[in-house]
């Protein structure tokens, strides 16, 4: 079975954002809510010395883009009471707001922290790969929308032969017993990926919520 | 969140383990092989093989339009599919495939918030006037309460009354100088024109002036150099800049800047011949995540000692250009001193420290900029020793300081020491804090140019200076002239009765007696000017009878108005044309919503108040929107090989019919159906194409029969000019040698200080455009705009992430903002991004809003420059009324 996926390089991704914008804008989402995020990460140590002089070593800082990733394994699928989230056969996982009772399982359930209860539908809401333009031989919004052209999409396994990456990496959870359909190019500035950083990122900036 | 935060903390602990087993080895190598190959693994095409946007609507209209940001540095290919006369969604530009040579100009978070942008609550829907103010002057104005006070509705004919009797009232109480125009040009409706229009029509006003984002740059360049463009002309074309082997960027940010297409095109010069970067900047940008191969953390306002230090270790390892330097400037050592020169000083000499025993070390150095002196060594030899081309690239910001003008000398004279002039990649170009990579075009004019308005406003008659035509930084000084009110003292002025006019350190004093003060073109000054302190105070100043502002929303001064005249966005325009960057595309936008409510054009205001007033279309000949924006397109052009320009649009004499203008019918390049269906004109790129730029090339070849516009006809290092000039009519002082001075609120006093220690600097962020947008929450939620300070110092000074502070200086200016601590800043620097509408609490005086300018003094500099990038904050706790994030807080509505 064939299986889509999102490729983030984050070594080209400058953080701009208009992926989330551009998903905000096809999906109709209010304020708040968010199917994509960015999370900004970064580290620098700093020496300053009696002088003042400060010399600034081990730094890098790179912007991770992710929403769904739309899981070989999903657990929101697993945990759902009512069957409201379906796999499609390109891998595709979407919710079925007719029959999603709003319990909220499959957001404790995901490990990616990408389904959240719309509190103007009481209903779980998240990605759904713009699986409309799918099918119409198109690409999701965000991936139009990449001002740097760091986000592509595609079938997971021909993106993993092309580009060498990550499942996950730093800030994103460590945890892919998922099977998560996304790979990521690490930072050229943090290639070993170790989860030395501090989140930059405000509260509200990876919150999705209906303010 | 709560639990997201928690998966991340958890994640980390074991994270060492997973890495050993991906495949990181792998991604290092991809990484490795993208660096030096175009186009690279991660190619364009993958993200666009189709329209997806086209896709799922039906029963309306893809068109292009004019983005409503009137002060982005970029403009995009902003698209919206219409129906009915509503927007259903946004386009990413994708009106064709997508590549390096053609790419597409994809919108960033402010285009695509369009609909919400210009449809939203806090949007004005009718003239409204403040309930306690009434014409007439005295009791009836109550200034006290602008800021504070209720509104109402009133209606066109009513404001058109009241603004034209108090005009009138105003004009023959006080005089024409009892009026203040604030404000900038309004490129769209016709370049030129600053101040107000009208205010001209009646007999004149008294208008602002000075320097904003080019800061110290365009009186040295004019007298070093003898040329000026803001980066237009001296930067190179992204196809040029792709030639370059090193690029060393001072202070430059197009991420955030210029957040459209403009990092593609960098990423891509960098990417075709695998060029080395580095950056000069207090903070390791967004930009640097994705360009960066070295940093070099340097203190604000100190880029000066550094350079002297580069200059010492060039001069020392004898890795300086001399036949550069010797064929084509002047000052650099005894041997080649300008004939004009007052005293016997070269630059040479004065970096090995033969005229004051201090020689410009990197040792010297380093206790100021606070570099490790190595670190400037290792600088010093990778330039002078790199076989080049070197692009040698500054934008405004390291010059928006106090001694910007010092900077701006020495930037150019290191830049002349490696010789990156005319020749193909290389280049020295200055002040483009516009996006870098998408100006540089030859000459400075667009690839593609829109032709003129062709609006005939009314000169103003008793104010000379207008910021379009820069006659102070033009090297135009006349005595004879009012200059009207500096950039950084409008309010100051307001308040105090006095303003200075162009002489050293402002010593020459002029009275003023504002009695009433008009914004009547999209502009935000009270937002956008160091000294904004003292903005309230002038607004409330109980002399100022009558406020006027046309705006679309109650921005800062809007607020503080007693008419307020709802205006028109570009997206509702029936025609609009042309923005002022992106030199290779020619936007033509059309009406993409119906005009808001009762808004109307800034132009339409122009000629019912003309009407009401008497002023005939002698004066001010009378054109709609329409017409004057047609003429944009009948008078487009494009660049041909030889240099010349040739029509770009065929209008026929049916379009124009059709179109319901007049004019000439054209023959040009493209059909205008076709030019309204593609949303304008792109120009499809190559390598070697006639619209690459190298700036300066005919000096360069030819110096003798090619001189520039100095007093010698070389660039002068030494200029004694300059230092006249700076003698006759500038506000701080200058040497005629390149010499790094500290300056008041610059590091040398920061350290001395026990409270007001912090440097700030006052970044473009890509949230908003200058104040443009600021007030939209969508782009809050996604950008929150906080305090950005050094984690270290955010520990030692008790802060956490998410404390509200406030911020002080010693002028009296308080905001407070949220703290989020981040690892890759200089220790002792914070980051506020500029443009937040100011919002006092009329109980503390504390602007909550944290509008930057309300933290950047007023400060006399050069041409009317402002040091928005050296400014000292006391930084404590917030102890006021609690608040809560911009996202969270009530937006600003007039209620009607």
């Amino acid at each position: 079975m064939a299986q889509l996926g999102f490729y983030h390089n984050t070594n080209e991704c400058v953080g701009c954002k208009a992926c989330i914008i551009a998903c905000k804008d096809k999906n109709d989402l209010p304020l708040g809510e968010k199917f994509r995020k960015v999370y900004d990460y970064a580290k620098c140590d700093w020496d300053v010395d009696a002088n003042g002089v400060s010399v600034p070593s081990n730094y890098y800082s790179y912007s991770v883009s992710m929403a769904c990733n739309h899981c070989a394994s999903p657990a929101c699928m697993a945990v759902c009471p009512v069957e409201a989230i379906m796999k499609r056969d390109d891998g595709i996982v979407y919710i079925n707001g007719d029959l999603c009772i709003g319990c909220s399982s499959c957001i404790t359930a995901c490990p990616f922290d990408a389904p959240y209860l719309s509190t103007n539908s009481n209903k779980s809401k998240k990605c759904d790969f713009c699986m409309d333009y799918i099918d119409e031989g198109g690409v999701p919004q965000c991936v139009a929308a990449c001002s740097t052209r760091c986000l592509s999409c595609g079938d997971i396994d021909e993106l993993r032969s092309k580009h060498k990456g990550v499942e996950t990496l730093p800030p994103i959870p460590e945890d892919v017993s998922t099977s998560p359909s996304v790979l990521f190019t690490p930072s050229r500035l943090h290639p070993n990926c170790e989860a030395d950083g501090v989140l930059t990122s405000t509260e509200e900036e990876i919150t999705s919520a209906t303010i | 969140m709560a639990e997201l935060l928690k998966k991340i903390k958890e994640s980390s602990i074991n994270r060492r383990s997973f890495v050993a087993a991906a495949a990181v080895a792998g991604a290092s190598a991809s990484i490795a092989l993208a660096g030096c190959s175009r186009p690279a693994e991660n190619t364009v095409t993958e993200t666009t093989e189709s329209s997806p946007t086209s896709m799922k609507l039906e029963g309306g209209e893809w068109m292009s339009y004019n983005c409503h940001t009137h002060s982005c540095a970029y403009r995009c290919h902003n698209r919206a599919y219409v129906v009915d006369g509503v927007i259903l969604r946004h386009g990413t530009g994708d009106v064709h495939p997508d590549s390096v040579e053609y790419p597409q100009l994809r919108p960033c978070i402010k285009g695509m918030m369009g609909r919400k942008i210009v449809t939203g609550v806090e949007r004005l829907k009718y003239p409204i006037k403040r309930k306690n103010w009434s014409p007439g002057g005295g009791a009836g104005v109550n200034p006290q309460l602008r800021g504070k006070d209720e509104w109402e509705r009133i209606s066109w004919d009513e404001a058109i009354d009241m603004i034209a009797s108090e005009y009138t009232r105003i004009r023959d109480t006080y005089g024409n100088k009892a009026f203040l125009a604030l404000g900038q040009a309004e490129g769209r409706l016709g370049g030129g024109l600053l101040g107000s229009a009208i205010l001209n029509a009646i007999g004149g006003c008294l208008t602002t002036w000075g320097q904003a984002s080019q800061g110290g740059f365009p009186v040295v360049a004019n007298h070093m150099r003898g040329s000026y463009s803001a980066g237009a002309a001296d930067s190179q074309d992204r196809i040029a800049l792709s030639h370059a082997k090193l690029i060393v960027m001072f202070g430059i940010n197009p991420a955030w800047t210029a957040s459209g297409g403009n990092m593609f095109n960098f990423l891509n010069a960098k990417k075709a011949n695998g060029a080395k970067v580095i950056f000069i900047d207090p903070y390791f940008s967004t930009t640097q995540q994705v360009l960066g191969d070295d940093w070099i953390p340097c203190r604000p306002g100190t880029d000066g000692a550094f350079l002297e230090a580069v200059a010492y270790e060039l001069i020392t390892n004898n890795l300086q250009n001399q036949e550069f330097l010797d064929k084509y400037c002047l000052g650099f050592d005894a041997e080649h001193m300008p004939p004009d020169a007052k005293t016997n000083e070269n630059f040479k000499d004065y970096i090995l420290g033969e005229y004051d025993g201090t020689p410009k070390t990197p040792e010297y150095a380093s206790a100021i900029c606070g570099m490790h002196p190595d670190k400037i060594r290792e600088f010093a030899q990778e330039i002078g020793t790199n076989a080049g081309p070197i692009a040698w690239k500054s934008s405004g910001a390291p010059a928006r300081t106090n001694y910007g003008n010092r900077y701006a000398q020495l930037f150019f004279t290191v830049g002349w020491m490696l010789g990156c002039v005319g020749k193909l990649g290389s280049e020295i170009s200055a002040g483009s804090s516009s996006p870098n990579s998408h100006l540089g075009t030859p000459g400075g004019a667009n690839m593609v140019a829109f032709g003129g308005a062709k609006y005939a406003y009314p000169k103003n008659p008793i104010c000379t200076e207008t910021r379009a035509e820069s006659k102070i930084a033009n090297k135009m000084f006349d005595p004879n002239l009012e200059y009207g009110i500096t950039f950084t003292e409008t309010f100051k002025a307001i308040v105090d009765g006095e303003y200075s006019f162009p002489s050293p350190n402002g010593q020459i004093k002029r009275s003023c007696d504002i009695r009433c003060i008009v914004r009547d073109n999209q502009h935000n000054p009270t937002s956008q000017q160091t000294g904004g302190y003292w903005a309230e105070a002038a607004f409330r100043k109980e002399t100022v009878e009558f406020v006027v502002v046309n705006e679309k929303y109650l921005t800062d001064d809007a607020r503080h108005a007693d008419i307020v005249l709802p205006i028109q966005s570009t997206l509702e325009m029936e025609v609009c044309c042309g923005a002022p960057a992106t030199a290779e595309f020619a936007l033509f936008g059309r009406r993409v919503i119906e005009p808001y409510f009762e808004s109307k054009t800034d132009a339409e205001i122009f000629f019912l108040l003309c009407d009401k007033l008497g002023i005939s279309e002698e004066v001010a000949p009378k054109m709609t929107v329409k017409q004057a924006e047609f003429n944009k397109v009948l008078g487009a052009t494009i660049l041909q090989a030889d240099g010349t320009r040739a029509p770009l649009v065929t209008v026929t004499q049916k379009d124009l019919d059709e179109y319901g203008v007049e004019g000439e019918p054209v023959e040009g390049i493209i059909d205008f159906a076709d030019f309204v269906a593609q949303g304008g004109y792109q120009v499809q790129r190559k390598d070697g194409d006639h619209f690459m730029n190298i700036f300066d090339k005919k000096f360069i070849d030819d110096p003798a029969a090619n001189p520039v516009k100095t007093t010698s006809g070389k660039y002068e290092i030494y200029s004694q000019a300059l230092k006249d000039y700076y003698d006759l009519c500038c506000f701080n002082d200058i040497d005629a040698l390149p010499k790094y001075k500290a300056a008041p609120d610059g590091y040398e006093q920061a350290k001395t200080e026990a409270d007001f220690k912090w440097q700030l600097i006052t970044m473009h962020i890509i949230r908003h455009a200058h104040s443009c947008v600021a007030n939209i929450k969508e782009l809050d939620e996604i950008f929150t705009n906080d305090l950005l300070m050094n984690v270290s110092d955010a520990e030692k000074n008790g802060f956490k992430k998410g404390d509200w502070v406030l911020a002080s200086t010693r002028e009296g200016g308080k905001i407070a903002r949220r703290v989020n601590p981040i690892p890759h800043l200089m220790p002792g620097v914070v980051i506020l991004g500029q443009g937040n509408w100011r919002d006092i609490d009329q109980e503390t005086g504390v602007d909550v809003g944290a509008n930057a300018n309300s933290v950047c003094v007023t400060r006399l500099l050069g041409d009317g420059y402002q040091d928005y990038n050296m400014n000292l904050l006391k930084i404590e706790k917030y102890s006021g009324p609690q608040l809560d994030v911009e996202v969270r807080r009530q937006p600003f509505t007039a209620g009607i």
